[in-house]
């Protein structure tokens, strides 16, 4: 729940809500935010931050180990302080995507004009890679902005693996079946979507994150004391200042999430 | 198409029927190269990237692998270390292979009704880098098992 910022009570937390839930304001605040950060050469902007997930090397990302959600959780938390930096009051916001109907990439995302310009949520550019490095992994003319194939490599993940994650009685069960959907909606989206080395430059890869981890919320909030290993708690996520432990409280980190928020207009009378 | 894992027939004589929960436990996947699906089919040795996704041919579920997508270092720089020597504080190299489980509690139960189960995983490179990757034994599998909770 959130908090009034006045006096000596702590700030107000922000909410990350739902991409659908989105109001005008909000929804331009986000493009404002990606766009900024886009035309930021220096290690506030897009391309180094999404060059710390793959290229240019180090690959610092984590997977398939019990890393995957701290790891993650902190490199969201990050990427929204850069993007508050730009535009204040902005979050991130979650791709709903077991919200019924057939699957599909979110309109704020999918949309290639937004008010007869490009939506800077379509696609995002790729830049900073070395190319010695892009050569050694051969795959091809490295492209200069994403793309992606929608449903060409793979069916969508099924709601019951949601269902299954969620009652995962253990961190370590939930985590691999998080993981397991997590790994078949970058297949589904496809193209650059699909791989490892430049999957962070998509923009929709930050709302996918963004509703791994507040499954990773719920799932904490229906198992209190659900910690991963106590032999990771003060593990290191490299490169970030941050450990294991500093990643269990999304409060603590500032944020929660909701669904929407409608501010409402009005006064003391 | 990459190389699949045919099991040997399963031993199920020690399964009882009664169980809760039926996990295949995959020890030792590779993730260094492409993303790639894994096809699991049961009693159907003869499956493979063509065989279709359905329960009457055998089919389970799938499962998927992110991957790293291939060494972007210069040679040696994705070698994961076979030891680690004792004041070796850093993390675990990030290739280390990966263990995942999936939940096949129906179908294994079907299974052992039947008395016989051999599994057969067929992986389907899902990346652009897919095509030159014929052959290649992508999972790099070191064990599998089926595991059941009473």
């Amino acid at each position: 729940m959130a908090t009034n910022g006045a006096g000596t009570q702590p700030p107000a937390l922000r909410n990350r809500k739902r991409v659908d839930g989105l109001s005008p304001d909000e929804l331009s605040a986000l493009r404002r935010a990606f766009t900024a950060m886009y035309d930021i050469d220096d290690d506030r902007g897009f391309a180094y931050l999404a060059g710390i997930h793959g290229l240019p090397l180090p690959i610092s990302c984590q997977h398939h180990n019990p890393l995957f959600l701290p790891w993650h959780r902190a490199y969201l938390y990050l990427f929204e302080e850069a993007m508050q930096d730009q535009v204040a009051g902005v979050t991130l916001p979650w791709w709903d995507y077991f919200a019924g109907g057939d699957p599909a990439i979110p309109d704020a995302y999918a949309q290639e004009q937004v008010d007869g310009a490009a939506n800077p949520l379509a696609h995002g550019p790729v830049r900073g890679i070395p190319q010695e490095q892009w050569d050694r992994i051969e795959r091809g003319p490295m492209p200069d902005v994403t793309s992606r194939t929608p449903g060409d490599l793979a069916p969508f993940p099924d709601r019951s693996d949601l269902d299954q994650a969620l009652a995962a009685p253990t961190f370590l069960d939930f985590t691999n079946f998080v993981e397991g959907f997590h790994d078949n909606v970058h297949v589904w989206v496809g193209g650059t979507m699909s791989e490892i080395p430049v999957a962070a430059f998509d923009p929709v890869f930050w709302a996918h994150h963004c509703m791994i981890d507040r499954l990773w919320y719920l799932w904490q909030l229906a198992h209190p004391g659900g910690d991963p290993p106590r032999s990771i708690m003060g593990r290191a996520l490299q490169p970030f200042p941050m450990t294991v432990a500093d990643t269990l409280s999304i409060n603590a980190l500032g944020y929660e999430y909701a669904a929407a928020e409608v501010v409402m207009a009005g006064g003391v009378r | 198409m990459s190389a699949r894992f045919l099991s040997a027939p399963l031993p199920l004589g020690g399964v009882s029927r009664g169980f809760r929960r039926a996990d295949l436990v995959f020890h030792g996947l590779d993730h260094s190269g492409p993303s790639y699906e894994v096809r699991i089919f049961f009693n159907r040795p003869d499956a493979d990237a063509n065989t279709p996704r359905t329960a009457g041919d055998g089919y389970v579920r799938s499962f998927y692998m992110f991957g790293h997508g291939g060494c972007a270092g210069q040679p040696g720089h994705c070698d994961v270390p076979e030891t680690r020597r004792p004041f070796d504080l850093r993390p675990p190299h990030q290739l280390t292979p990966a263990t995942r489980w999936v939940t096949v509690t129906d179908a294994a139960r079907r299974a052992v009704e039947g008395g016989e189960l051999r599994v057969t995983l067929v992986p389907v490179v899902t990346s652009p880098a897919g095509a030159k990757d014929e052959d290649v034994d992508v999972m790099a599998l070191r064990q599998v098992s089926l595991v059941t909770y009473d």
